[in-house]
């Protein structure tokens, strides 16, 4: 039998590997958005692990909802991508510097 | 994901550009991915969650089916936030179709309120005028 620490721990490497793209990739805009999902897919983990663990469903419902922003999310993102390419042709990161951020 | 893989095939990316820009920040993001991972092991196994007794799982009936307990309380007891989390899913769908949809140049697309808002004698002109007589 799986104990909690072990998924836990699992999930926490998921998450800081997510982490770790995030800060590594700062140029391609597709990357990050798949780091920011796999974050979410991590907390999806300890979701359903606690879930499991303390014999509640509402964790497990609560991952649909998650997984439902995480679907708009990514839709909405992608578009936008997809209208910048077109304006752009480019989708680096360090070319978005309209805004003087 | 399988949007993800339109999306890249959509995009013509310059990948040499990509890899070439990927090396930069070794040292900030180790540091910062090992925090992560040192706090999470630290919550769990030093800190024993806190003290909260979660090393095994509730035993489950042997007819027990977690598919049918998920789809009684999605649709019992969760049914309001389904529903709402089916009109974000709408609203977002509607919006990328927004954002991505070009209309071509050129093109000679129908205008469906001129079509029906059209009237006859806009579009037969009646001229009166005398009979010719032969050569």
């Amino acid at each position: 039998m799986i104990s909690l620490p072990y998924v836990l721990t699992l999930s926490g490497v998921l998450f800081a590997i997510a982490v770790a793209g995030i800060f590594l990739n700062r140029r391609n805009v597709i990357v990050l958005l798949m780091c920011i999902e796999l974050m979410l897919l991590a907390v999806n983990f300890n979701f359903v692990a606690f879930s499991r663990f303390r014999g509640d469903i509402g964790g497990q419902i609560f991952v649909f909802f998650i997984l439902t922003v995480a679907a708009a999310e990514a839709a909405i993102g992608l578009a936008i991508l997809v209208v910048l390419f077109r304006e752009r042709s480019s989708i680096d990161v360090e070319d978005l510097d309209t805004l003087q951020g | 994901m399988v949007l993800f893989l339109f999306v890249v095939m959509m995009l013509d990316v310059n990948l040499e550009q990509l890899r070439r820009e990927f090396v930069g920040y070794w040292p900030l993001t180790i540091a910062v991915a090992g925090f992560v991972v040192f706090a999470i092991i630290n919550v769990i196994v030093v800190k024993h969650l806190g003290g909260a007794d979660l090393q095994t799982a509730p035993a489950l009936a042997a007819d027990y089916s977690n598919t049918r307990s998920l789809g009684v309380a999605l649709f019992t007891r969760y049914a309001y936030p389904s529903q709402v989390a089916a009109v974000i899913l709408l609203v977002a769908s509607v919006a990328a179709i927004v954002l991505t949809l070009r209309q071509r140049k050129g093109g000679k697309p129908q205008n469906i309120a001129q079509q029906v808002a059209v009237r006859a004698k806009d579009r037969v002109r009646i001229v009166k005028m005398a009979s010719e007589k032969r050569p």
